[in-house]
């Protein structure tokens, strides 16, 4: 058999429309996948951020707990620093929060004239 | 000749069958993916929206001098709030978001929570503040 005979003969040969459903499916199958892993990684970065202002504002809440504590020790005439977790000195007083694991929140009150401001409360 | 021309459109025939066989089986496939990213993209929108509102929210709440200017200003922010005794409801680009608030210890606790149209909730934050900051 020649090789034009089997071309046109065989039941299974590649023609042009086997060519071109394969070059087809395969198109549609790259960009559905590339499609799913650009949507995952858009979740998982939303999720990642989504749990990261968790973190932040479950911190700031511990240190504004600390802030309330300290206003309240600050009203009585011995307040008894050693019951909470801060340094104190004769014109600050300040507090850190872990903030997740590399970060600190750094909350300081300086004593200005007869009053104590909150001079910084920042991420660090 | 005739043969050789029904044999060689009978296999054309059955080879075009087979491509779209295959082009409908994996193209039904390709869709349920199309569908499934479509779905986990709109959701990431919509908690990435969550995040922002409620964040935002709690930033200007917890720096608020008092419960009542925190409130108006996030009235500025989002004029469609609807302020009552003990919650704060807006709706904002399909979404609503809901505010509670209780007071424990000299502190006010928000729960700033953001809800789907169809009622579930996508996000929520707490969030406290100092009942009274002294000026």
């Amino acid at each position: 058999m020649s090789g034009k005979q089997r071309s046109q003969g065989g039941f299974f040969h590649m023609g042009t429309i086997s060519l071109l459903t394969v070059f087809l499916v395969v198109v549609l199958v790259v960009l559905s996948l590339l499609m799913l892993s650009s949507a995952k990684q858009d979740y998982d970065y939303s999720q990642k951020l989504a749990q990261r202002k968790q973190t932040y504002f479950a911190a700031h809440n511990q240190a504004q707990q600390i802030h309330r504590q300290v206003l309240d020790a600050l009203e009585q005439e011995e307040p008894d620093w050693e019951q909470l977790p801060v340094t104190v000195s004769e014109t600050e007083i300040s507090w850190q929060v872990p903030v997740g694991d590399s970060q600190m929140l750094k909350a300081v009150l300086t004593r200005q004239q007869d009053r104590w401001v909150v001079t910084c409360w920042q991420v660090e | 000749m005739e043969q050789k021309t029904r044999s060689h459109s009978g296999s054309l025939l059955l080879e075009l069958m087979l491509a779209i066989l295959i082009f409908a089986l994996s193209a039904s496939v390709c869709v349920q993916v199309f569908v499934k990213a479509h779905q986990m993209s709109a959701q990431a929108q919509a908690l990435s929206q969550s995040v922002r509102h409620c964040s935002s929210a709690g930033e200007i709440l917890r720096q608020a001098p008092s419960r009542e200017e925190g409130l108006q200003l996030l009235k500025q922010c989002y004029p469609q709030l609807e302020i009552g005794p003990a919650s704060a409801q807006a709706d904002l680009e399909g979404q609503t978001i809901q505010i509670h608030w209780t007071q424990k210890d000299g502190l006010v606790c928000y729960t700033i929570a953001c809800q789907d149209p169809g009622g579930s909730q996508i996000y929520s934050l707490e969030v406290l503040a100092l009942e009274e900051v002294q000026p």
